[in-house]
């Protein structure tokens, strides 16, 4: 019998520093960059080069309001437990991330797109929205 | 039977990273609120324009509680709140700012309302005496 995997809400994966994530490219726009983790993150680190760029965590949301922009040259880290993000643009980014051994599969899809219901965020009534975790901010 | 959801002194929430929330919009000199969908973990936020004023309560954004990030710069707080106020410090027209939080899994109303407002009693500074003040937490300055 094996150890079970760690899941989306271990707190001591969180809590030990992260394995390394390093990658250098160019953004797009519509669609926006899509980079994938192959872990769930602790941190992301994002440095824009050559012009500002806009990040954010759903295709719908980088390309509407739910988006973080950051400015040439400049640096900005975020402690973000996530499997994938979105960067768009015209210019050079790089990333370092600090990865946890928490496998994607574990992490719900992060979404607002569906109608939010304060009373029922995570939609536990609804078998269709299992593994789907829908707020305001998400886009 | 599900798990109780956890409440706002809760240690493990937030020590796990956050789930992210961003939005972009912009302010003018009138304050404009920040509503979260969770218990923030931290709050980074970028004001590309001009400067801006962030605050608590609206009281305080409005007045003396309050940062005031710099044209084009960056602040990140790791403070557990469930809303903030924006403001552009004066002058017309509008600050273009961006935030990303990271939000624990807390539900926002198990946070009690932070205000400097009540009279402050250091002998009872959570105004337990008064069961109309239960869900408040008061202290000042430092609120507004």
């Amino acid at each position: 019998m094996q150890w079970p995997q760690p899941g989306f809400n271990f707190t001591p994966a969180y809590q030990i520093s992260g394995l390394p994530y390093a990658l250098t490219g160019t953004a797009t726009s519509a669609p926006a960059y899509h980079v994938q983790f192959p872990y769930v993150t602790k941190f992301i680190t994002v440095k824009a080069d050559g012009g500002s760029l806009k990040i954010g965590f759903t295709a719908n949301g980088v390309a509407g309001t739910n988006y973080f922009s950051i400015s040439n040259n400049d640096t900005v880290t975020f402690e973000v437990r996530v499997k994938e993000m979105y960067i768009d643009g015209a210019h050079t980014f790089h990333i370092i991330a600090g990865l946890t051994g928490i496998p994607t599969a574990s992490i719900p899809t992060l979404t607002g797109s569906y109608p939010f219901s304060s009373s029922d965020p995570y939609f536990t009534g609804s078998n269709s929205f299992t593994n789907v975790l829908t707020y305001e901010g998400i886009g | 039977m599900q798990y109780p959801s956890p409440g706002y002194n809760d240690v493990p929430a937030y020590l796990a990273s956050g789930l992210p929330y961003v939005t972009a919009s912009s302010a003018s000199t009138t304050p404009v609120k920040i509503s979260f969908p969770y218990v923030t973990k931290f709050i980074t936020i970028h004001s590309n324009t001009s400067s801006l004023d962030v605050g608590f309560t609206e009281f305080g954004v409005s007045n003396s509680n309050h940062f005031t990030i710099g044209s084009n710069g960056y602040a990140t707080f790791e403070v557990r709140v469930k809303e903030i106020y924006l403001k552009k410090p004066s002058g017309a027209g509008t600050v273009n700012f961006q935030i990303l939080a990271g939000l624990t899994g807390i539900p926002t109303a198990s946070i009690p309302t932070l205000t400097g407002s009540f009279t402050f009693n250091a002998s009872d500074p959570y105004h337990t005496g008064s069961a109309s003040f239960e869900n408040f937490i008061v202290y000042s300055p430092g609120l507004g």
